[in-house]
């Protein structure tokens, strides 16, 4: 042939923004379902909460009822969406609709696929998250606008974190019924027994420390103080984050080496 | 006699196809998708029964201890005893929303099990009001549960007429179930039942009585909830498990509502559905 | 000399106790147009997986441009377009998007994959349906969609698996004339099927697989002349009564029995003129129940 063709070039960032722009391009066409109930959907916790418990439980600890639930709604939207996301509509393009086939099939690593993959699913979440922030902002729900924007960048990491356990989800699930158990043991304690909406300490001391196990507990523990204006331990701050990156390294790998098997086996 | 003369294939009575029949019933209808439903959800029934039978039960154990520190009491009765028929609802549904909205029309576009079945003697309302008894089934289990859970805890104040509920939440479900459905026939992709949660599913969760009272909203917000279908479930529930304000006339009320509900919804569904299936 | 694209030796490839490959050997040189001909369960697609290193081989060599197809890299995979056998099409992108999205996972500029988006839809004769969602597509311009895929990046090697199964004659004599455009500008192609007339068709050359194992291979032409002879007969039972006494090379393929010949006259002559049979050339199909006793599209 007289003339190489043009072929691209492809690298390991590029790989991993093509996928997340093909997720991204879908995710435009849904665009406004998205965005209703990403802030809808909050707006009517935040009423609900704010009337019904809030008129009983007025002070938890050293802040007011709105104070405390805002950053566990976060906390909570970040967790729903990043690992949501990463569990049902990945289990659909990995088994059913066999895009990562088609994607390997590409100039593309498997490594890519899963980070692509974890990455979209976490930068959801940060968008549900950031939902949250503007609809807490303008009910005076954040005792401190610096302490929240410190607080940003960790929720975002910790999205990523939720991701890499959806995925691990998606790696195991043999039908759309195993993802029962991501709900039953997954996504309800981490709403239940982590803080969202009343205090952990009126739960048993035993599953106080269990729910410790929860990265989205470590990030509410992390965040409540800081959106709130209260005085941060740092060194506590390090340690939450150390945990909840760990959990992610952990996850994104047993996820990588299932999916591994499942696709080249 | 002069079927002797003809050569002939020989079917046993039992084997006859169900050409034999004239018609299909109405009954034997619904059955027959009903039954579908079952046989697909027994093929996998522990991951399925996961989620929805212990889910509502975590919750009813959270919100017991987590909301229960914060109200001792609530309408006239201690908060345990006030939360256990608002998880039923909470369960039933979920159970019934999830069953009539993404299950059915996944079925409905992604399977193309209805134009398989449709293919068949079997009418489009047989599938619709099979899907909605089927929303119906699921939740009794899910209620069941909640129910046996809570009466071991001491939240059920009443004796075995406390049971009466399960029926009652049969009915809720049915009623949620035919709402999803006709947000299902008018669906074109999944994504937008996205606009359901905030629209339909939450505030029938937090404005039904479930785990606050109603009475304790702004006016219109108590309107709005009494319009929903929940709402009247819960409060038939709460009347029967604690024996609080029991008169027989609200209770025929509410069940009026609820079976007009199904009646009116389950109507319209099928009406969409026929347009959409048949165009 | 022609470059060697793939090359395979005592290729091997088990799934637990089950060995779907069983030692096969082949090679394919640049420009030629390959066919893998065998029925389902032969171990063609488990070869077409090997080679996209997908699956890794159990035994054997298999190299892929010169590397060995499990260590395959992104420039060679960028130089691979490969037509699954299922629809693995992006359903939630429009028929446009899939393309566009494609060229992107191969790292190409923005304007090379609009300029290439745009000739591949006419080149596939989907340009018509540029806009409209993948689901609403006839299997036929799936497949298409599927092909203009696999070309987005210009590939030297395109690997189709199965690619007219399903589809109604005109769709597929759409997909043959353009695997023949293909071949033409110099693209080195790969075909597995299992529709003898479709790689008699199309192939230069042919791979004859079956059980895991290659049976033979040559162009349609050697193959048919090396193992069966000129004239097929083909007659229904009852049989006329004393057609054995002939001495013909015959095969009982249910209720009709094919008769093989070069002398054509001869059987001619014995058949009563008031029966009914078919007379038609050997083909492939003759050849592959020659080698095996089974049909190609009954197994």
């Amino acid at each position: 042939m007289s003339t190489t063709p043009e072929r691209g070039r492809q690298t390991m960032l590029g790989g991993i923004a093509a996928i997340w722009m093909r997720h991204y391009r879908v995710w435009l066409r849904i665009f406004w379902p998205s965005v209703v109930s990403g802030i809808l959907n909050p707006i009517l916790f935040l009423f609900a909460f704010g009337f019904g418990l809030g008129a009983v439980v007025k002070q938890v600890g050293d802040i007011s009822y709105l104070h405390f639930v805002v950053p566990g709604m976060i906390a909570n939207a970040a967790l729903f969406q990043s690992s949501f996301e990463a569990s049902i509509p990945s289990y659909t393009r990995f088994r059913i609709q066999r895009t990562y086939e088609a994607m390997l099939a590409a100039p593309l690593f498997f490594r890519e696929v899963v980070y692509g993959e974890i990455l979209w699913a976490a930068s959801k979440g940060v968008l549900s998250a950031l939902c949250l922030y503007l609809v807490a902002w303008a009910v005076d729900g954040l005792g401190s606008l610096s302490g929240a924007l410190i607080s940003f960048p960790l929720v975002a990491l910790s999205c990523a974190s939720f991701a890499s356990l959806g995925l691990v989800c998606t790696a195991y699930a043999r039908t759309y019924e195993y993802f029962s158990f991501f709900f039953v043991f997954w996504i309800t304690p981490s709403l239940l027994f982590c803080g969202v909406f009343v205090d952990p300490a009126a739960y048993p001391q035993w599953l106080q420390w269990a729910t410790w196990f929860f990265p989205v507990k470590h990030l509410i523990e992390v965040i409540r103080p800081l959106c709130a204006g209260l005085s941060v331990d740092w060194t506590m701050v390090a340690l939450h984050m150390a945990y909840i990156m760990a959990f992610m390294f952990i996850c994104a790998a047993m996820a990588a080496r299932r999916m591994a098997k499942k696709l080249f086996d | 006699m002069s079927a002797e003369l003809k050569p002939t294939v020989t079917v046993s009575p039992s084997a006859r196809p169900q050409a034999a029949l004239p018609t299909l019933g109405m009954v034997r209808g619904i059955y027959a998708f009903w039954r579908r439903n079952a046989l697909v959800w027994r093929s996998n029934w522990i991951a399925a029964c996961f989620a929805f039978v212990l889910d509502p039960a975590v919750f009813l154990f959270a919100f017991g201890y987590g909301l229960g520190a914060a109200f001792t009491t609530m309408s006239g009765m201690p908060y345990f005893a006030f939360v256990v028929p608002g998880m039923m609802g909470l369960g039933l549904l979920y159970t019934s929303f999830i069953e009539c909205s993404y299950a059915a029309f996944f079925r409905m576009e992604a399977q193309r099990t209805y134009h398989a079945i449709l293919a068949t003697p079997m009418a489009l309302g047989h599938i619709v009001a099979g899907e909605i008894l089927w929303a119906g089934t699921k939740a009794t289990l899910s209620s069941s549960f909640i129910l046996l859970v809570g009466a071991c805890f001491g939240g059920v104040l009443t004796g075995w007429h406390s049971l009466l509920a399960i029926p009652v939440a049969t009915l809720t479900a049915m009623a949620v179930g035919a709402m999803a459905l006709l947000l299902t026939s008018v669906s074109r992709r999944i994504d937008d039942f996205n606009y359901a949660w905030p629209l339909l599913v939450t505030p029938m969760l937090m404005f039904s009585g479930t785990f606050i009272e109603l009475a304790r909203f702004p006016v219109w917000v108590q309107m709005v909830g009494k319009c929903l279908p929940l709402y009247h479930g819960v409060e038939v529930m709460r009347m029967l498990t604690s024996g609080h304000n029991l008169v027989l006339e609200t209770v025929w009320a509410h069940i009026a509502y609820l079976v007009a509900i199904i009646i009116v919804f389950g109507a319209l569904a099928l009406a969409r559905l026929n347009g959409r299936i048949f165009k | 000399m022609q470059q060697t694209v793939i090359h395979a030796d005592g290729l091997r490839r088990s799934f637990g106790a089950f060995e779907a490959v069983k030692g096969v050997s082949f090679q394919v040189s640049e420009g030629q147009f390959i066919g893998l001909l065998g029925p389902n369960g032969a171990g063609k697609t488990t070869t077409m997986r090997m080679i996209m290193g997908m699956t890794k081989p159990s035994g054997g060599t298999l190299d892929v441009f010169g590397v060995p197809s499990h260590t395959i890299g992104r420039g060679e995979k960028a130089r691979i377009g490969l037509v699954p056998q299922e629809d693995n099409l992006d359903p939630d992108l429009s028929v446009r998007q899939n393309l566009e999205v494609y060229g992107t996972y191969f790292g190409l500029p923005h304007d090379v994959i609009q300029e290439r988006v745009d000739t591949l839809l006419r080149f596939m004769e989907l340009s018509e349906k540029k806009e409209n969602d993948v689901r609403a597509l006839s299997g036929g311009m799936k497949r298409r969609l599927i092909i203009a895929r696999a070309l987005i990046a210009d590939p030297d090697l395109v690997i189709l698996d199965e690619p007219t199964t399903g589809l109604d004659p005109q769709a597929r004599v759409l997909i043959w004339q353009r695997l023949l455009a293909l071949k033409s500008q110099g693209k080195t192609i790969l075909l597995t099927t299992h529709y003898m007339d479709e790689a008699q068709r199309l192939c230069d050359r042919i791979i004859v697989i079956d059980g895991g194992r290659v049976l033979d291979e040559g162009s349609p032409k050697e193959l048919i002349a090396r193992h069966v002879e000129e004239h097929v007969f083909e007659l229904q039972k009852p049989l006329p009564k004393g057609i054995e006494k002939l001495d013909i090379r015959s095969e009982d393929i249910g209720d009709t029995a094919l008769f093989y010949t070069d002398d054509a006259a001869r059987l001619r002559n014995f058949l009563k003129a008031d029966m009914v049979y078919l007379h038609r050339p050997a083909n492939l199909e003759d050849v592959f129940l020659k080698l095996t006793g089974r049909k190609l599209r009954e197994v």
